[in-house]
């Protein structure tokens, strides 16, 4: 690609709005183009500047009030809500899994074929029994003890990949499992070669910059701090059904290790955490867009996970581009301690 | 600065990438429609909760005055309640919901032009602000008078210009969302981008310092 013709794509580069040739196209000349390099980071920067822009404004109770309060003005002059058809009705039941309306229709099918199928066998097993009490009383005058179903389950409980599920009432709590038993599991560091490829590489600082320094005694809690809150994650991952969920949850600790091993880039003043900062604000976007639906669908799990997760990328995402050494401990110092305390709670 | 909170992060909800391949965000959006629809009014508050955020801030980059924002967004989730049955299948909400409050923005301006009550923040306005910017150490415009700079900027533009800026760079909305909420072509709205882009850089530019330049 041409300086020409990159320049008049650069503000759809900017908003993500180049097809996936063109996009890589542009990456490409930005890489080797230096002129056109720069515009692109103008246009980045100001983009930066209008993500920082705050109106005052809050959403206030009172707001809703005045909302709903109009809404029950207009009640009495609005046609009645219209009852969806019975069939429309069972598969906006089934919307929740998001299948389509196809093979929800298909699915529903299958567990009336299957549910027959059930009764049917049940039946031919009653015919069974029926006919074998009736022939053993015919011949010996015995009572045949009826058939016993083989690997029950205690009620209620059914184990899972280490996870114990305890129901109870309906209640699903994420229970820890480990060898000894229904043990709270603590931090366990990883194993050796974990370690190893978690250990980050060691970067000449001076010491009169105002660069965030090394300090291995940290590094060797903060690892053991996102060992547990990986052990805490999966498990959770364990009982979170939602493949959504679990994405996010995946980039979420991808993103809390990559804050935590940022370092200052050698002859910088202060560490840059712009990319942590940008990514941040997009998984907290979604953060709470997931946490309000695990609240809705009532998946507890997700939504404690979720929720857990909230202000660490509150915190990340409201730091400055370059912040102080402070302001990256103190968040460091709360995921050390919070991960703990986290992996604590799990039950 | 003001902390970015959960509500104002709700705020970026409508962003495409919220959207984009979001199973659970849609079919979750769906579902409250479709129980507000048969009268779930529980439904419905929580569709307001989700989306009450991103509409207010839309409405009050249009008009430039919060109770009128406020006043205005209470008519779009009112106008959007008695209308809900008459939303497509499958049609994406939120974009209908930014279509009822670019429309209640809209009637709101005309009726401002027709009184001859609007207060036009021209240049002059926006340069008079400079008097009182106050700069930090290094330069930046402290975030509360670039907040006022760039509302003035923003007040400057014309309406079209405006809207498209708004929903584009506030709201994060892809340009095909945009062309459905607006009415507007794809290359009218990228044009009107563009220059908008222009403009707000020319008027935003002489109130920067050296870490902050455009």
């Amino acid at each position: 690609m041409k300086c020409e013709e990159c320049a008049p794509l650069m503000d759809e580069y900017v908003d993500g709005e180049l097809d996936r040739k063109a996009n890589e196209s542009l990456a490409a000349h930005l890489a080797a183009c230096r002129s056109c390099a720069a515009l692109y980071e103008e246009l980045r920067q100001e983009q930066e500047i209008y993500a920082h822009y705050r109106r005052d404004l809050e959403v206030t109770p009172a707001l809703w009030t005045a909302v709903r309060a109009r809404i029950e003005e207009e009640k009495p002059l609005l046609p009645p809500a219209t009852v969806a058809p019975l069939g429309r009705r069972l598969i906006n039941a089934f919307a929740f899994t998001r299948f389509s309306p196809a093979l929800t229709a298909a699915a529903l099918a299958l567990l009336v074929v299957v549910g027959a199928a059930l009764g049917l066998v049940r039946y031919l097993n009653s015919r069974e029994r029926a006919d074998d009490s009736a022939v053993a009383s015919k011949g010996e005058g015995k009572a045949v003890d009826p058939p016993r179903s083989s690997d029950t389950a205690p009620p209620g409980r059914s184990k899972e990949d280490g996870v114990e599920r305890n129901k109870r009432d309906g209640e699903r709590v994420i229970s820890v499992a480990g060898k000894g038993g229904d043990n709270v599991r603590k931090n366990t560091p990883p194993p050796a070669s974990v370690e190893t490829a978690r250990r980050p590489v060691r970067r000449a600082v001076d010491p009169a910059r105002e660069a965030v320094p090394f300090e291995p005694e940290r590094e060797s809690v903060m690892s053991a701090a996102v060992a547990g809150a990986d052990d805490l994650l999966q498990n959770a991952q364990q009982d979170v059904d939602d493949a959504e969920t679990a994405r996010h949850v995946e980039r979420v600790q991808l993103l809390l290790r990559s804050f935590r091993n940022a370092r200052a880039v050698e002859g910088a003043h202060a560490l840059d955490v712009s990319y942590e900062k940008r990514q941040s604000r997009e998984l907290l976007n979604r953060n709470i867009v997931l946490r309000r639906d695990a609240e809705i669908s009532g998946n507890v799990p997700a939504r404690e996970l979720l929720d857990s997760l909230e202000p660490y990328l509150l915190d990340i995402a409201n730091l400055r581009d370059k912040p102080s050494r402070d302001e990256v401990r103190s968040i460091r110092e709360r995921m050390r301690r919070q991960e703990i305390v986290a992996a604590l709670h799990v039950r | 600065m003001k902390r970015l909170t959960a509500a104002d992060a709700i705020g970026l909800e409508s962003r495409p990438g919220a959207h984009r391949g979001a199973g659970t965000l849609m079919n979750s959006s769906e579902e409250l429609v479709t129980r507000a629809r048969r009268g779930d009014d529980e439904a419905f508050r929580l569709i307001f909760e989700r989306y009450a955020r991103p509409v207010i801030s839309f409405i009050y980059d249009m008009v430039e005055e919060r109770e009128l924002a406020e006043e205005l967004t209470q008519e779009t989730f009112v106008r959007a309640y008695k209308n809900l049955r008459s939303l497509r299948e499958g049609a994406r909400f939120s974009t209908w919901l930014f279509g009822i409050a670019k429309n209640v923005a809209r009637e709101s301006l005309r009726a401002r032009r027709r009184d001859g009550s609007r207060i036009c923040l021209d240049e002059q306005a926006v340069l008079d602000l400079s008097s009182d910017a106050s700069y930090a150490p290094d330069g930046r415009l402290l975030d509360k008078e670039l907040n006022g700079v760039i509302q003035g900027a923003l007040g400057a533009l014309d309406e079209d210009k405006r809207l498209v800026f708004t929903l584009k760079v506030f709201q994060q909305r892809s340009y095909e969302e945009i062309a459905e909420i607006t009415g507007f072509s794809v290359p009218k709205l990228k044009t009107d981008l563009h220059r908008a882009r222009i403009e707000m850089r020319r008027r935003i530019s002489p109130y920067l310092g050296a870490g902050n330049e455009v």
